[in-house]
């Protein structure tokens, strides 16, 4: 038998059309009609996502009233998207350094300690074949919950993204070694950022 | 304030690199941010839309994203990077808004600071960061396919696929004057060429 005909396979996907026995076995083994099949099918469910996506002008009109919002520059004025940056307080690498440890710098594991006033964030970095593993804890004043955890590019691009438990603990396996933002997000309340993790 | 002579949108100024709009939103020009949400409100409710929110929820986060965006337009390092901050903050928006939706932990393997599993960590419900990328390059590549086609080809597919309201053949027959009999075979057709289209573009990443 050759391939099944185009319309056979466009009315499959996009009629949701049933396949008859013998066209049927011809797909299960014909990997040329399955790869078309799976494309056709990629295909309709991105026009389905596409259908969705589609705004409507009511709600074109109201992002772009909200050129009214737009800040030329910082303002002290309550935003939707609060971030707060956390601060080093506590390298361990640092105190080897200050006790004379000359293998501080070797690729050790090494904890560091991030701070806000409310919150305190605590990281431990440990080598893991050529990459790096984290392992942290949030550590909130109120009740904690689960949180959004995420590691970006200089671009702001996520590289890297986990959630924390409710106690506020995390882990993300196989980081390269690089300089990455770190962010926080919470389900209320402020985005904790670390402007800058140096992980290496 | 001074305002800019404001952008009108033509096919030349649709080539501007987000970084050049947001300078001029930054410098003022309201037509510079109507094209910049023109532009990419599409791609931001891509997002909540391929994973599940409905219509309401899909524009709660357009909102808040793109409020965000202009709180935040003066605080972007490299605006060119523009789509990827959109990304990383669509994200962050489902994931709050599932987050207060749902408030049920999931099961998933971690390790907390002890070493020990964690017990109530989360599944993230949403897919990975590359796969949110690559599913909003899908979208634009559709779309950018869907404007390479032909007027009459580019308004049926609209009609079938993108039209919300859904019409059926009958009100297609109608809008486009065109016998209802011939729909189903001009739509191959045209899903044939818009599939050509696709795969000068690598849509299916293998073909």
């Amino acid at each position: 038998m050759s391939h099944l005909a185009p319309e056979q396979l466009y009315a499959a996907i996009f009629d949701h059309t049933q396949l008859g026995e013998v066209e049927q076995q011809h797909v299960d083994a014909c990997p040329t009609c399955r790869r078309t099949l799976g494309q056709l099918e990629e295909l309709a469910q991105e026009l389905v996502v596409a259908r969705k996506s589609r705004p409507a002008q009511a709600a074109l009109d109201r992002y772009q009233a909200l050129f009214d919002e737009v800040e030329r520059l910082p303002s002290p004025l309550s935003r939707v998207w609060q971030q707060i940056s956390a601060l080093l307080v506590w390298d361990s690498r640092r105190q080897l350094t200050l006790q004379g440890v000359r293998s501080a710098a070797a690729a050790t594991a090494y904890r560091l300690l991030y701070a806000t006033e409310q919150t305190e964030v605590e990281l431990l970095v440990e080598p893991d074949d050529h990459h790096f593993r984290i392992r942290g804890e949030i550590i909130v004043a109120d009740a904690p919950a689960p949180m959004l955890v995420q590691w970006l590019d200089a671009g702001g691009a996520i590289r890297y993204e986990t959630n924390s438990n409710a106690e506020g603990q995390f882990a993300q396996h196989g980081i390269a070694p690089g300089v990455y933002g770190m962010s926080i997000v919470s389900a209320s309340g402020p985005t904790i950022d670390i402007e800058r993790l140096e992980i290496m | 304030m001074i305002m800019k002579e404001p952008f009108v949108a033509s096919p030349s100024q649709l080539e501007l690199t987000p970084a050049v709009l947001v300078e001029h939103c930054l410098q003022g020009d309201a037509g510079a941010w109507r094209l910049l949400v023109a532009r990419y409100a599409r791609l931001v409710h891509s997002v909540p839309a391929r994973y599940g929110l409905s219509s309401a929820e899909v524009e709660d986060v357009g909102q808040d994203v793109f409020l965000a965006l202009s709180q935040s337009l003066h605080t972007i390092d490299d605006p060119d990077r523009l789509p990827a901050w959109l990304v990383t903050t669509t994200r962050r928006v489902c994931w709050r808004l599932l987050q207060r939706r749902t408030e049920q932990p999931l099961d998933a393997e971690a390790e907390g600071l002890d070493g020990h599993p964690l017990p109530n960590a989360l599944i993230s419900p949403l897919p990975t960061p590359e796969a949110a990328l690559t599913d909003w390059n899908r979208q634009a590549l559709l779309h950018e396919a869907m404007e390479r086609l032909g007027e009459r080809c580019r308004e049926l597919i609209a009609l079938i696929f993108l039209d919300p309201h859904e019409p059926n053949y009958d009100e297609i027959s109608a809008r486009l004057n065109i016998p209802k009999g011939s729909i189903g075979p001009t739509r191959r057709r045209c899903l044939q060429q818009l599939r050509a289209q696709l795969s000068q573009d690598d849509f299916n990443g293998d073909d």
